[in-house]
């Protein structure tokens, strides 16, 4: 039977490739540190919007955003739990 | 672990209604008007990594403490979950303070010494995942991550609660203030105390989702490997 594709890569060469991910995402992050350091420009915003308009959408939108998020980890869930039934009934 | 399942289901009815009282029901600070409801993600947020950091500590220190094998694996694998998520909580904790920043004082990033005290944190983290990334042998990444995570679980609370208050800080007084006092209104106090628990929850949720997901990877490496 054919390995699954997250168990076909040695230790070794895992290792090297998280250590690589991590050192990218340092570099990432200090990078974005530096840009947003030179965005003061306070005359450039634009005047807060106090309306209750803006304050519905946003909830929409956090509402709508949440749910997907949600959803994925009940999916996950359930995956999870047919896979561990599967593993205990030795399929 | 049936308990713990259950109380992080809660996650599906505490965010909708944190996401709700945080928008239409909490009313605004006073002086930093609309934008100040970002409060009531920044601040759990932050709160959820410094305890994900802490549960990364304690069983860090279980786990170098226990002798049962099983139980030692699942310790290293929590422990290494909890600190993966409060390196991700701190990272959105991060964000969510930019973005306030930005509206409050003019720019994402100013350098002032809570926000430079939470890049150290975040680099002391990020050091353990390539610590821990460049040992393959699983004994050895274990003991030496778990020393690690203690060690920074230590110095935690120095940058989180000490430098922001030995250097002037343009950053507003914590919840947890040297006046002892709470300066929110029971609404926003009520608001963020639903958000707190919200965050907590989806945190909870997230590291029994992952334990589960690599209890069962190792399960499979052990059939294909029998």
């Amino acid at each position: 039977m054919n390995k699954p594709i997250f168990l076909l890569r040695n230790p070794y060469e895992r290792s090297i490739l998280r250590f690589l991910l991590t050192s990218i995402t340092v570099a990432v992050f200090m990078s974005s540190i530096l840009f947003a350091q030179d965005s003061a420009d306070r005359r450039s915003s634009p005047p807060a919007d106090d309306g209750y308009g803006s304050l519905y959408i946003v909830t929409a939108v956090a509402l709508a955003v949440w749910i997907v998020i949600s959803a994925y980890l009940i999916w996950i869930d359930r995956k999870l739990a047919r896979l561990e039934k599967e593993l205990r009934q030795g399929k | 672990m049936k308990w713990f399942d259950r109380i992080t289901h809660s996650i599906h009815i505490l965010m909708p209604l944190a996401i709700i009282m945080a928008f239409l029901w909490a009313p605004p600070a006073d002086i930093l008007g609309e934008s100040s409801r970002i409060l009531y993600f920044h601040v759990p947020l932050a709160w959820v990594a410094v305890f994900a950091f802490a549960v990364s500590g304690v069983l860090s220190i279980l786990y170098l403490s226990s002798k049962n094998e099983t139980k030692r694996d699942t310790f290293d694998a929590y422990a290494h979950h909890s600190a993966v998520l409060g390196l991700l909580f701190t990272l959105m904790a991060v964000i969510t303070g930019s973005i306030w920043a930005r509206i409050s004082w003019g720019s994402f990033w100013n350098w002032d010494p809570r926000e430079t005290s939470i890049v150290i944190v975040l680099l002391i983290y990020l050091a353990y995942l390539s610590l821990r990334a460049v040992i393959p042998e699983p004994n050895r990444k274990g003991r030496i991550g778990a020393a690690y995570l203690i060690i920074a679980m230590s110095v935690v609370p120095f940058f989180v609660f000490l430098v922001p208050r030995i250097y002037e800080s343009l950053h507003p007084d914590t919840i947890i203030n040297a006046e002892r006092t709470v300066h929110l209104a029971p609404q926003m106090r009520a608001t963020l105390i639903v958000s707190v628990c919200a965050f907590t929850a989806l945190y909870g949720r997230l590291l029994f989702l992952q334990g589960r997901v690599s209890s069962l990877a190792q399960r499979i490496e052990e059939i294909y490997d029998e």
